[in-house]
């Protein structure tokens, strides 16, 4: 598949913050590229640089062969932008909204109709299309936020965190929608904080933090250079006597988190050192009630890479 | 083409909001009403009444103090501004996205005054011209472009509609207290007087006596030279500072 977007050590910086730091990557046509990252990781700035409203300081971004630096116009005609804000107006009917929308785009009147049509369709509002999104739930105003960039038949689409804080149903929804999107051959970014979405849908992922990339591939991939990793969670009656520097004596474990009676062990599995562990909860005083362990996913290796401390 | 799709949707815009509808169509004639009452004693009943003076005053006040508004609101009120963020990512280029708030408020109230003037002539029976009333509401048309554009380079400067609702509110009522529609500054000494010609709203007021009591026109060119000069101004304020990602 071509590659219809490439970014070369791009970099962005906002005063004292580096927002993007030669960042570079590709996306091809029919492919889905997750970017995930913690809050302030650079996601919504790479996003607006891509979307051309945003000026980088260096790197070079090349959109469907046209520069960024010379070929703005035509690049954002080629764009279909999902932004974390829903970019709708309330007042107007759902229809309106998305034909408004699409008719920037340079879509004949003719055509529009049918587009209107098949985006509302897509999004599952055709039956809606006269109301207004006021009287909408927040997973409807997600799905027409979507309509509204898809319905010029974009062959490249943007998407920051289309699906916060909406229902299941709608959610599977717009998955399903960006998948169908997927194989007319949109390249799609996807930029969200929930791993099962990129797990689901992604062909590749970039994991940002502090504006670079720190781990790049499939799913597979990534959860591949964590494999022995394995996260044991072990309910027990009692965490009074626990010393967590015991814990990190015994060999292959990487750390300990103990919340409430829960002990959670982060191991490397090819110590086999379950035993051992098992030997200094007894030794603690801890009366062992259940365990159960997990092998490396995507969200264990997200937290491994950029930590668990709390972002703004 | 897309400037005019824009310009309709933000007068589409405009029309959801009630408080703008009612602020450039009650607001004058309350204000009209109320102090015509309140001075009615300082005036006889000719050559003209409390009503004809506040008239004219009122609706040059209201134009100076609500179109402003008016444009800061359709620019970046917050559930308008969701929706323009969507243009910013279209194909549109900035000077559009700024121009079309600019012509959206101004075919709004250019309808609103349009239609006051006269209502406050005709039906109300206020002297606001007689036959030269087209020339006054061609002046308030002319001012009220300005304030148009003065709201939008507030905007653009402010970046938030609050803030420059709120600033803005300080050159407006400088102007407006230099104009003298409130209360006559005259009495302050000569060098507010001087100071008071820095004031657009004196312009107008001057003009608009001029052209309806004295049926004399010549202030009315040099008036709207001037007023077109500001605009041109606050428009280019506006094409150098405003950025499209402001609405992201």
């Amino acid at each position: 598949m071509p590659e219809t977007i490439i970014v070369q050590n791009l970099k962005k910086r906002y005063k004292n913050v580096q927002a993007v730091n030669d960042l570079s990557f590709t996306v091809s046509s029919g492919e889905i590229v997750g970017l995930l990252g913690p809050n302030g990781a650079g996601k919504s700035t790479t996003i607006n640089i891509l979307a051309t409203v945003l000026k980088p300081d260096s790197g070079n971004v090349t959109i469907a062969g046209h520069s960024l630096q010379n070929g703005k116009k035509q690049i954002k005609k080629l764009l279909g932008i999902v932004p974390q804000d829903l970019a709708i107006y309330e007042e107007i009917s759902a229809e309106k909204n998305v034909r408004f929308f699409a008719s920037l785009y340079g879509s004949y009147e003719t055509r529009l109709d049918s587009q209107v049509q098949m985006a509302l369709k897509t999004v599952g509002l055709y039956d809606r299309r006269k109301d207004k999104p006021k009287t909408f739930s927040g997973g409807m105003k997600r799905r027409l936020n979507i309509a509204c960039a898809i319905a010029h038949q974009p062959d490249i689409i943007i998407m920051d965190e289309p699906t916060v804080g909406i229902d299941p149903q709608s959610r599977n929804h717009i998955l399903e929608t960006i998948a169908e999107l997927r194989k007319k051959g949109a390249a799609i970014i996807y930029s969200t904080h929930y791993m099962e979405e990129v797990e689901a849908i992604a062909d590749h992922v970039l994991i940002l933090n502090d504006g670079t990339v720190i781990a790049s591939g499939t799913t597979e991939e990534i959860c591949k250079r964590f494999e022995n990793q394995v996260t044991y969670t072990f309910q027990v009656s009692t965490v009074e006597f626990v010393e967590e520097s015991n814990f990190l004596q015994i060999a292959g474990v990487k750390q300990i988190e103990i919340k409430d009676n829960v002990i959670q062990v982060v191991a490397d599995s090819m110590n086999n050192n379950l035993n051992d562990i098992i030997s200094m909860l007894i030794s603690n005083g801890c009366n062992l009630q259940s365990m159960s362990s997990e092998k490396a996913s995507l969200e264990t290796v997200f937290l491994d890479l950029t930590g668990k401390k709390l972002r703004d | 083409m897309n400037f005019f799709k824009i310009v309709k949707q933000d007068f589409i815009n405009i029309l959801h909001n009630p408080a703008l509808i009612i602020s450039n169509t009650m607001i004058p004639l309350i204000l009209i009403g109320v102090l015509g009452f309140v001075t009615k004693s300082n005036f006889g009943t000719m050559p003209i009444s409390a009503y004809d003076y506040q008239g004219v005053n009122m609706l040059i006040l209201s134009v100076a103090l609500l179109v402003a508004i008016t444009t800061s609101n359709a620019f970046m009120e917050e559930k308008v501004m969701r929706g323009n963020m969507r243009i910013a990512y279209a194909p549109v280029s900035k000077l559009e996205m700024v121009l079309s708030k600019i012509v959206s408020s101004y075919v709004f109230v250019s309808i609103c005054y349009g239609l006051l003037v006269p209502f406050c002539q005709y039906i109300l029976g206020l002297n606001l011209g007689g036959s030269n009333f087209l020339w006054f509401t061609l002046l308030l048309n002319i001012f009220a472009f300005f304030g148009c554009c003065f709201g939008a380079m507030f905007c653009c400067i402010f970046r938030s509609e609050e803030q420059a609702n709120s600033i803005m509110q300080i050159p407006l009522f400088i102007f407006i207290f230099l104009g003298g529609v409130l209360f006559r500054i005259h009495r302050l000494g000569n060098v507010v007087n001087m100071i008071s010609n820095i004031s657009p709203v004196k312009w107008v007021a001057g003009c608009s006596y001029q052209i309806i009591y004295d049926n004399d026109r010549h202030l009315l060119l040099p008036v709207i030279t001037g007023l077109a000069a500001l605009s041109l101004l606050c428009f280019l304020v506006c094409g150098l500072l405003f950025k499209p990602e402001e609405y992201v």
